[in-house]
């Protein structure tokens, strides 16, 4: 058991250590990032500025209402004057229904600029996503950047929506009660504002660790939602092995963190409550001590006790709010430090600022000393060169590792190269857009990816306009049109996501389906064959002949047959070409990898064939 | 009503913490009515006496109100917070654990997003509703009687004629609450369908770029992004017809006051203490009714977010273990199918396997052979039980596999899945994922037989080394070799590979099988694969067909047999050799 704890211990200081980084560089509020987060509100200034003005009226309206009632309590209740009180009675019912419709355009417009800022905010990141190279995926698991285009987005949204118009209303009522109750009666104003500064102290020692609490939590949730999206794409694994019972102790570990830090925070945040309120209740005491004295000097009138005291609840009101949105505020700021750093990845492969179109063709690829190296530094490709007229079937060859895969990738710009150039037709591919190098790229990936949809719009991903006779022989063509077939609904059956109700060889070959029906000029096949049964692969391999004719192609296969049909044969170890040549050349080398890797296999063959024969 | 004492089940296990906390609610409440009794007293009896010292001690008596108020405010707010806390966790921690639970084809079905934004906000929703709705909701019908008891006492006549508006904000409440839950209910489920939009793009986010296809996504989120928007501006129309509206009729009522109050403090009925006081007790009156239709929106809220928790942990669990488990000692790992058909819950007319009977021996090595969507991978499944037969048995020693428990069975079968999952940890950590007591030499002995070793050691971290979510960094061949080393360190009986080795290259391949079988020999292992020389070194070959057992025997006996096996392998072989003889000399002038 010690030995099992140890290992979870380990895992859990990985975390740990993340955090642990990030909340050293805590900052205070930052005013920047706010500026950036109101500037979501700007395409709606009109709407937002209509509600901000009937948040006011409102506001109006609410500081009035005290006034009604004393005038209706001094000149008409306490020295009786029926007409005078009916009128205020009727004044009363007026500001009601000016307040009642001013409370229904406030909401709607509120609603109306929070759901756009929200609606924005979360296309312009998932806008920007799209856009991000493969490093930005390599390094994040999907559930943490999931949390951030909904939780964070939404938080940002909140304080604009709720926060930020409530605040402005708060803030103005505060203004309007501060010369209110300064017009009433000055002394007794006085008393009851002395006690703000206190309340303002406490609220700002308060502040910088609440949000250093507040963060911490928010991470915690990331990693509990990440760890959430692999607990669920990885059951099967996770039951294979019965590791149920640690993945449970895991995730109870990391709950019970995303509790405690909540607690810690909202505990530092609740303490300020009763405090506010015992405050305010001080200086109601004071108000209506030298209220009552003066009142009993006969130098003010109950009305305007009563108004005073109504003003000085109102006014204790806003402060808290005042209070509650400031850690809104931390809160959003936490949140929009981190969707901003999403919007600021710069993607590591993008358009260059003049990027032309690829114009159509004709299949020519280079590579010009390429030297490649992902993230972690160790490179993958050393000074690769080599020269492919269009039209050749590429086949490479070479041990798990060897940098095969990122060859492939270089051609379809996922990266870029770290020194040389990839030329396709002579053009150097980082100066066209990606967009038009890649609709004429067609490429089948080593695992298929299956959207949630039609298997046609599956196999039509690459092309959604294609008639369907053009998707039955695309699925000829690669031989998914028999399985199809059979299918309930062919074409229009719907798929999940990730495809799980397809075989992994039947997903495969919708995929190769998708890239013949893009009818690419460079087809490149990434150990797409891997998972298609012998059968069905051979019965691909005659397609491809037709497909592949006039088309470059790179493939990578483990099997000879595909191998050895190649035109070219690239055999590649260490990120270097160390051979390169047809078949029967590569063979004429007694020493050469490639002649070592085809006697392995071929004798295995032959022998086969002998003691079939036999 | 059944989701609502559903969640008020979560509060068991913390009753007596909850009790506290309505306890606190009550004592805060109560003392909210003292105040305007003091200001009365105040009003009616020190000012006209003009006693000052009597006026300090009332008002010392309102701060220590408003401080004992505090207390309880505090106490109720942090209990609750903790208790909400508390349930949230419970509520998360069951979910996950049922998930673990639940069957493979359970999850082949349903959309990880959809799972994740249950978890993570319909949880809060939730947690927040027992945390703070539903106690506000409480402190407020408190709050209602107790003030309407004080608002009779000061004058049943003037609070008669005060609160006649009061059956109308009964009408709205009642109106909203039935029309709001609804809206609520379809802005939760098209936040599902977003977040599993946003899951689905960002996991095959390979293939979009491949096909740059990035705009095509861009419109298909959009999509989603609007529709969420356009629900929740149908929830916002509600609300801002509704709540207003109890304000309205609240606000009217405070008018009434003013009339009729000003009428009988004329009449000398009430005194202008009487008058101050109901005027506040009035104001603490409106004001739950106005939070009313807030509170009403969030139990909207709250109970369309709970039957989708709800669901998931109330979902079956088909695969369990037995009551009475059988003891397992010393598995050989003799494994009989017997009459063993199949078909998927949603399908059960199509059977994916029916009738297969196969004994395999101890040690026994078996490859399974066929088609695409013949039912390979359907087969072994059933082994670890990932999918229970639909009839027949499967005997593991004798036993019933299902008479084994869950673990017992799962932890003598080493599996590599076709297809190669690893978890964002170490590659180390990856490797004695089935076995976390492994040593750190076991771990380096399991890679060097799955030939992953040299490639780790060229790793600067070696076996500290992370691995993306989806084994990133890694190539396939890689990745499936330290999946292979994560089943060979378990040191199971009984090895299953489905298409373990597919994208590894045929050298390394060979490595691999000859270091296997120095360490694996003994065991028992069933093979899917599609390279001759794999399938022929095994002892009985299955061929599949549409879901039976088409052909069985040794590679021996089945190309003795004119059947499907000797066809495939002429296909492979013969002819493949044959026309690769024929077209040799000129294979190179082939475009």
């Amino acid at each position: 058991m010690a030995d099992l704890n140890e290992t979870t211990a380990a895992v859990q200081n990985l975390f740990d250590v993340e955090e642990e980084q990030q909340d050293t560089e805590q900052k205070p509020f930052d005013r920047k990032l706010f500026q950036r987060m109101l500037r979501y509100i700007l395409p709606y200034k009109s709407i937002a500025l209509l509600a901000a003005f009937f948040v006011s009226l409102r506001t109006l309206m609410s500081v009035l209402e005290p006034l009604v009632v004393r005038n209706a309590i001094d000149k008409g209740i306490e020295v009786f004057d029926f007409k005078y009180l009916i009128l205020m009675t009727f004044v009363y019912l007026i500001l009601s229904l000016i307040s009642w419709f001013s409370n229904r355009r406030q909401n709607l417009l509120i609603n109306q600029t929070g759901q756009n800022v929200l609606y924005d905010l979360r296309a312009e990141l998932f806008r920007h996503i799209q856009k991000l190279s493969f490093n930005f995926y390599d390094s994040r698991p999907v559930g943490k950047i999931i949390a951030r285009l909904t939780t964070d987005v939404n938080r940002i949204a909140e304080l604009i929506n709720g926060g930020l118009i409530n605040i402005l209303s708060q803030g103005l009522m505060l203004i309007v009660l501060v010369i209110m109750m300064l017009i009433l009666d000055l002394q007794l104003a006085l008393i009851s504002m002395a006690l703000v500064p206190f309340i303002a102290i406490v609220v700002y020692f308060e502040q910088g660790p609440l949000r250093g609490l507040w963060m911490k939590h928010r991470r915690i949730g990331s990693s509990i939602t990440a760890h959430l999206n692999e607990s669920i794409t990885g059951m099967q694994v996770i039951q294979a092995f019965s590791r149920e019972k640690i993945n449970s102790k895991k995730f109870e570990n990391l709950n019970e963190r995303y509790k405690k830090s909540y607690l810690k925070a909202v505990l530092l945040e609740i303490l300020a409550w009763p405090l506010v309120d015992v405050t305010c209740a001080v200086a109601t005491a004071f108000v209506f001590y030298f209220g009552a004295k003066r009142i009993m000097e006969g130098t003010m009138s109950f009305g305007t006790l009563y108004a005073f005291y109504t003003y000085q609840n109102k006014f204790w009101a806003p402060l808290s709010t005042i209070s509650r949105f400031y850690s809104q505020l931390l809160s959003a700021n936490a949140s929009a430090e981190r969707v901003f750093e999403f919007l600021d990845f710069k993607p590591l492969v993008a358009d260059a600022e003049n990027a032309k179109p690829l114009s159509n063709i004709v299949g020519e690829v280079e590579f010009r000393n390429v030297s490649f190296a992902y993230q972690n530094n160790r490179t993958v490709l050393h000074d690769v060169s080599f020269s492919i007229p269009s039209g050749t079937t590429v086949a490479l060859v070479g041990p798990t590792g060897a940098g095969k895969s990122t060859i492939i990738n270089l051609i379809s710009r996922f990266y870029d190269p770290i020194a040389g150039q990839v030329l396709i037709d002579g053009q150097d591919i980082k100066e066209v857009t990606l967009e038009s190098l890649r609709s004429q790229l067609g490429i089948v990936l080593q695992d298929s990816f299956i959207f949630s949809g039609t298997i046609g719009e599956n196999i039509r991903y690459g092309k959604l306009d294609a008639p369907i006779e053009d998707v039955i022989a695309a699925s000829k063509a690669s031989n998914a049109h028999e399985f199809i077939r059979k299918i309930e609904d062919t074409y229009d059956a719907v798929t999940e996501e990730r495809g799980n109700t397809l075989s992994t060889g039947q997903r495969q070959l919708i995929a190769f389906a998708r890239a013949i029906l893009a009818n690419p000029r460079i087809l490149i096949l990434d150990e797409a064959t891997s998972s298609i049964d012998t059968e069905t692969e051979m019965l691909i391999q005659d397609a491809l002949k037709t497909i592949l004719k006039g088309r470059t192609s790179f493939i990578i296969a483990h099997r000879l047959s595909t191998i050895r049909n190649a035109d070219l044969i690239m055999v590649i170890d260490q990120g270097r070409i160390m051979e390169m040549g047809s078949h029967d050349e590569l063979l004429q080398h007694p020493t050469g990898l490639y002649r070592r890797l085809y006697e392995t296999q071929y004798a295995q063959q032959e022998k086969m064939l002998r003691d079939y024969i036999a | 009503m059944r989701n609502f004492s559903k969640i008020l089940t979560l509060l068991k296990p913390y009753w007596f913490m909850y009790l506290f906390v309505i306890i606190a609610l009550v004592a805060g409440n109560l003392l909210k009515l003292v105040p305007p009794l003091v200001i009365r007293e105040l009003i009616d009896e020190g000012i006209p006496s003009g006693n000052l010292s009597y006026i300090r001690t009332l008002l010392l008596i309102y701060v220590g109100i408003w401080f004992l108020r505090g207390i309880a405010a505090f106490s109720q707010w942090y209990g609750s917070e903790t208790v909400g806390q508390k349930i949230a966790q419970n509520l998360r921690q069951a979910i996950h654990n049922k998930l673990q639970q639940l069957s493979i084809s359970w999850f082949a079905k349903t959309q990880t997003g959809s799972v994740l934004s249950k978890m993570t906000e319909d949880v809060d929703i939730v947690q927040q509703f027992v945390c703070w709705s539903f106690l506000e909701l409480s402190s407020n019908v408190i709050t209602l009687i107790g003030t309407s008891a004080f608002l009779i006492y000061l004058s049943p006549t003037l609070a008669l004629k005060t609160l006649i508006t009061l059956p109308i904000l009964f009408f709205l409440i009642y109106r909203f609450n039935k029309v709001v839950r609804p809206a609520w209910e379809a802005v939760r489920n098209q936040m599902d369908t977003l977040t599993s939009a946003l899951q689905e793009n960002i996991s095959g986010v390979r293939v979009v770029k491949a096909f740059a296809r990035e705009n095509h996504e861009i419109k298909k989120f959009d999509v989603q992004n609007s529709t969420y928007q356009d629900k929740n501006m149908t929830r916002a129309h509600l609300e801002a017809r509704y709540n207003p509206l109890m304000e309205l009729t609240s606000a009217l009522g405070i008018m009434l006051f003013l009339f009729f109050g000003g009428l009988e403090y004329r009449a000398g009925q009430i005194t202008m203490g009487d008058l101050l006081s109901f005027n506040m007790y009035l104001w603490e009156f409106m004001w739950p009714i106005r939070m009313l239709g807030f509170l009403i929106n969030m139990l909207g809220r709250a109970l369309a977010a709970a039957p989708r928790v709800f669901d998931i942990m109330d979902m079956e669990v088909k695969i369990k273990d037995s009551p009475t488990p059988v003891p397992v000692e010393n598995i050989q790992g003799h494994l009989k199918f017997e009459g063993v058909c199949f078909h998927f819950d949603d399908d059960p007319d199509t059977n994916v396997l029916c009738d297969i009977n196969l004994d395999i021996k101890p040690g026994e090595r078996i490859a399974i052979v066929g088609g695409t969507g013949s039912g390979k991978t359907t087969l072994i499944n059933l082994i670890p039980r990932f999918h229970d037969v639909t009839a027949g048995r499967i005997l593991l020693d004798g036993h019933d596999i299902r008479e084994y428990r869950l673990e017992d069975l799962r932890r003598n079968i080493g599996m590599v899945l076709q297809e190669t999952f690893l978890f964002s940890t170490s590659i180390g950590d990856n490797i004695a994922f089935g076995s976390p007591k492994a040593t750190v030499e076991a771990v380096k002995e399991a890679a060097r037989i799955s030939q992953v070793a040299d490639f780790v050691d060229t790793l600067p971290h070696g076996y500290h080394t992370m691995v993306g979510e989806r084994g990133i960094g890694l190539s396939g061949g890689q990745k499936q070799r330290v999946a292979l080393a994560r089943a060979v360190l378990l040191n199971p009986k009984i090895l299953v590979l489905d298409e373990a080795t597919s994208s590894v290259d045929i050298e390394t391949e060979e490595r691999i099988q000859t270091a296997l079988e120095s360490v694996m020999g003994g065991r028992t292992t069933i093979i899917i694969a599609k390279r001759l020389s794999t399938i022929q070194n095994a002892d009985r070959v299955v061929i599949l067909e549409g879901g039976t057992i088409a052909e069985i025997g040794s590679h021996q006996e089945l190309i003795a047999h004119d059947g499907i096996y000797k066809r495939l392998f002429e296909q492979q072989i013969t002819k493949r050799v044959s026309h690769d003889k024929q077209e040799g000399g000129d294979a190179n002038g082939r475009s």
